[in-house]
């Protein structure tokens, strides 16, 4: 006759337990806050400047805290302005490393809230800031839109950051899981473009230089597997 | 498909080629069970060195480790001194010692040096279990690059993964695995060279994108953690090194003892490089992507949106092969628990090598599937399942394997005594004093109950001996 297992009982009342404890911790859990759409629209204008539109939005809506934009050191931001709606009232304060956005408390932004400034640079603009808010996507979305217009007569070079899709060399966007904190992009003008232009970006001699990595790394194998070997 | 989805399914094609024809050089060789898990002690000490670095470099320090930089900054650097303590306490006190006893397995050593097949079997089922909960931690880190790659659900992930390295690992054994990670360290290696200049391009140089992280937060570039955490950290990585038996059977592959101490000191020359690199590629990452849904998915955002396709493709790949050199070196080092020690010695002593040979490969195929369950709940981040893991191993084994192999004294009642009490303490401590504000971590506790049994136990049991003898005379 078969024997009863000890330890049904301990089974039966543990793994029904175990399933409530889950069930109320996750119940327990406060509702994250997460950015649940952002779109940024970036033109270039000329070699030195750009134009940035960009609309995000945060649920639940008061969770949206400041927006911080990074600085460069060649490059002077323009005048912010916040909302198409309504404009809510807002204060900006310069930072050390960024420009940062804060609304009043009893005047919370609109909902997407929607922020256009102009970038300038000193030297040739590649690098764009866009505004970033501390609250994340939710795992698993592609909330974040980013496009980019380059002015007529220039062509995009290489990969820039981050990986955008080109349409005619002009016009590049791309979906992401989270937001980036500035948009490079490195731009010839068409008509004096190389085709080896591409490989002289830090992306093009990065990838060269794997290749020359482990093609090197290959021949010393291939070398010492050789030397080794009897004769 | 997008076009880093197209360059990595190509490149991993490519590579997965390369390591299954490294496999089949592995099946080729290997004819006992020794032979399977020490390669003939046949490994030199440059590829001895890559592979005591990949296997400790794994998802947990790619995935992880970038992802705890990643959200909390710099100050997490200073677990590194606590592993590389951990790798001079090996280099002196443990690895070519170990390597002169000549053990196939750690149970196998205990068991000789205590003369003790209760520390034997408490051993082997102990590294089952240990080894399981890092397991979690790289399925896990698998599931989140699929997803960030493909978009695939973790689990369809985290089935490639097993399956792929119950191949590699089931054919060739220590001989092919080694060779397997040699390349990997390679490619991980240059991947993170190569990464940390672009990154810092991007992100407009060193000194712009600190000045933007002391923006979001003045702890990532100042002390997110205190001190006193810090050390818990340092001295779960290093104390858990020092004795970590993955580890120790790679110097068992090794051809005698002076290898093995030239490899720790190749080891630490990849370490150098890979710790300041994931340090860099945490912080930019952060100044690029300020808001990541999770930590962990700091590497494949990367990999995916900063690295140029062809390089961010390989360093997935490589990364990937991480996570499969790690899983190959747990998976080997459980079943061999299970074939070696607990079947081959306290089950069935008379088993033939065929008979352990097949035990070791079946209980491979059963170990890599059951982790699977727990990687999908994500039930923490990676790095915190690893120092978890960490913790319970230098818990369980530091005090019994440094003392056994540096002193004379020691018995088997105090070795036990040992593992029991210091996985107790360290399990009572992070269950019963986790909402305490103590400063005091787990490992701590664990390594102090640990040595107080072996010393108390060891004393009870001379005088005992003592008295016995004593009598005897009489």
């Amino acid at each position: 006759m078969l024997k009863p297992d000890p330890t049904w009982r301990v089974r039966r009342v543990a793994a029904p337990g175990l399933m409530l404890v889950a069930a109320a911790a996750c119940l327990a859990q406060p509702p994250h806050a997460y950015l649940a759409a952002y779109r940024a629209q970036v033109a270039f204008i000329g070699e030195q400047d750009a134009s940035v539109t960009v609309a995000l939005e945060v649920v639940p809506h008061d969770a949206l805290g400041q927006v911080l934009i990074p600085r460069f050191a060649d490059q002077e931001l323009g005048a912010i302005e916040a909302g198409s709606s309504a404009s809510p009232a807002f204060a900006t304060a310069e930072l050390p490393g960024a420009l940062a956005i804060r609304f009043a408390k009893d005047a919370q932004p609109p909902a997407p809230l929607e922020l256009h400034y102009g970038v300038h640079s000193r030297l040739r603009l590649r690098r764009v800031p866009l505004p970033v808010v501390g609250v994340a996507p939710q795992p698993q979305q592609h909330p974040v839109q980013i496009s980019v217009e380059l002015p007529p007569g220039t062509t995009v070079v290489g990969e820039g950051f981050p990986a955008l899709a080109w349409r005619n060399g002009r016009h590049g966007e791309a979906q992401f899981a989270a937001a980036p904190s500035v948009l490079v992009v490195e731009s010839e003008l068409a008509r004096s473009a190389r085709w080896f232009d591409g490989w002289l970006t830090p992306a093009g001699l990065s990838t060269a230089a794997m290749f020359g990595l482990l093609l090197t790394g290959s021949a010393v194998w291939w070398a010492g597997a050789r030397s080794r070997r009897p004769r | 498909m997008s076009s880093l989805s197209l360059h990595f399914a190509i490149v991993a094609a490519l590579y997965f080629l390369v390591i299954l024809a490294i496999g089949l050089f592995g099946l080729r060789k290997t004819r006992t069970e020794e032979d399977f898990l020490t390669a003939g002690r046949s490994i030199g000490p440059w590829v001895g060195g890559a592979v005591l670095a990949a296997t400790q470099i794994s998802a947990g320090t790619l995935v992880g480790t970038v992802g705890r930089h990643y959200a909390t900054g710099v100050s997490w650097v200073w677990v590194w001194p606590g592993v590389w303590c951990g790798w001079l306490v090996s280099a002196i006190f443990v690895g070519p010692k170990l390597r002169e006893f000549g053990a196939v397995t750690i149970p196998e050593y205990l068991a000789a040096r205590f003369h003790s097949e209760t520390a034997r079997v408490l051993s082997a089922i102990f590294i089952v279990c240990a080894y399981m909960i890092l397991l979690v931690a790289q399925y896990q880190a698998c599931g989140v690059l699929f997803e960030s790659i493909f978009g695939f659900k973790p689990i369809y992930a985290m089935v490639i993964l097993t399956c792929s390295t119950l191949l590699y690992t089931t054919l060739g054994g220590v001989r092919s695995s080694s060779y397997i990670d040699f390349l990997q360290i390679m490619i991980v290696v240059s991947g993170l060279l190569l990464s940390v200049p672009v990154l810092a391009h991007y992100s407009g140089g060193v000194r712009s994108a600190g000045s933007f992280l002391a923006t979001l937060d003045l702890r990532i570039v100042g002390s997110w953690y205190n001190g006193k955490q810090l050390f818990g950290f340092a001295l779960s990585f290093g104390l858990a090194i020092a004795a970590a038996p993955y580890e120790m059977v790679r110097f068992n592959s090794m051809r005698d003892k002076a290898t093995v101490r030239y490899a720790i000191g190749v080891c630490f020359i990849f370490q150098a490089l890979i710790g300041s690199c994931v340090l860099l590629m945490g912080l930019l990452t952060r100044a690029l992507f300020p808001s990541l849904p999770s930590p962990d998915q700091a590497s494949s955002m990367m990999a995916m949106n900063v690295l140029p396709p062809l390089v961010g493709s390989l360093f997935m790949v490589a990364l990937l092969s991480a996570i499969m050199s790690n899983v190959n070196a747990i998976l080997l080092v459980a079943s061999s628990g299970i074939s070696h020690d607990i079947y081959g010695k306290a089950i069935n002593p008379r088993a033939s090598e065929r008979v352990k040979l097949a035990i070791n490969r079946a209980s491979i195929v059963v170990l890599s599937f059951f982790p699977v369950w727990f990687a999908l709940n994500r039930y923490t981040d990676v790095q915190s399942i690893v120092v978890l893991q960490t913790r319970f191993v230098a818990s369980f084994f530091f005090v019994p394997m440094v003392l056994g192999l540096n002193t004379r004294g020691g018995s088997s009642r105090a070795a036990v005594a040992a593992m029991l009490a210091g996985v107790a303490g360290c399990l009572a401590w992070s269950i019963g004093a986790a909402h305490l504000s103590t400063n005091i971590d787990a490992v701590e506790v664990g390594i102090v109950s640990s040595l107080l049994s072996y010393l108390a136990t060891d004393a009870i049991s001379r005088r005992s001996l003592r008295a016995r003898t004593a009598n005897a005379q009489a």
